[in-house]
């Protein structure tokens, strides 16, 4: 027990990982930050992959964001 | 064996319950808390408004939601009068330039405060932008919304009604 407890606390400390805060997303919010950020330019881009391939949908990502609703 | 499971169930709830479970909700009473205002002139305490129904909110002008509840919070501020009810505006924006800049395109009436560092949001365990917390007259919270959409102002409306009248 000793060890597994040593071992989460040591990879909890050494953890590089954080979570964003709702307020602190102003950065991710901004426009460059965007998957696509030309809105026509992606747009153009799924009508190329529609036409090339026949087949529509699974563009983005879920996450980022502002975390506005 | 029971003791071992519930050792190892504590060490997991340490270690990754988010620390936002302690968030303000209704019931609660507003955490006593200033901040200066956005422009520097002054200092903003809820206790200032004790008497009143405050409606507290966090926002920032990155913020889309925000700048569609801005003017609709104003109007109700100036609808309903100052008399009994008030709008404290806490900006978290990193960069207090950028609010400068918004509230000099959408300006508004109610006082508003900044916190660049996030002090409050964390206090109140805000988990969307943006976040309102309605406050009655004793500084008890009775109403939390998160987000904005369209509509939202009228039920905001008819809750602060309420309280004026208690």
């Amino acid at each position: 027990m000793k060890i597994v407890l040593s071992i989460v606390i040591v990879s909890f400390l050494t953890s590089a990982c954080t979570s964003v805060n709702p307020w602190e997303r102003g950065i991710l919010a901004k426009q460059e930050m965007a998957w696509e950020p030309d809105p026509l330019m992606g747009q153009l881009q799924e009508h190329v992959y529609f036409s090339k391939e026949g087949s529509n949908g699974g563009y983005g990502a879920g996450g980022g964001g502002c975390g506005c609703n | 064996m029971k003791k071992h499971i519930h050792s190892k169930l504590a060490l997991f709830l340490f270690v990754f319950l988010p620390f936002n479970v302690f968030a303000i909700s209704v019931g609660d009473t507003v955490p006593s808390f200033k901040a200066r205002t956005i422009d520097g002139a002054k200092n903003v305490a809820v206790e200032d408004y004790r008497g009143k129904v405050v409606l507290i909110d966090f926002w920032a002008s990155w913020c889309p939601p925000c700048l569609k509840s801005f003017p609709k919070y104003d109007n109700l501020r100036r609808e309903i009068g100052t008399s009994d009810f008030e709008i404290v505006a806490i900006n978290v924006d990193e960069n207090t330039d950028d609010a400068r800049k918004f509230l000099a395109k959408h300006p508004v009436g109610f006082p508003i405060a900044k916190d660049p560092k996030g002090v409050l949001p964390g206090v109140f365990g805000v988990k969307a932008m943006p976040t309102s917390y309605l406050i009655d007259k004793n500084g008890v919270v009775k109403y939390v919304h998160a987000a904005f959409k369209e509509g939202d102002i009228e039920k905001l409306r008819v809750e602060i009604e309420k309280l004026i009248a208690e």
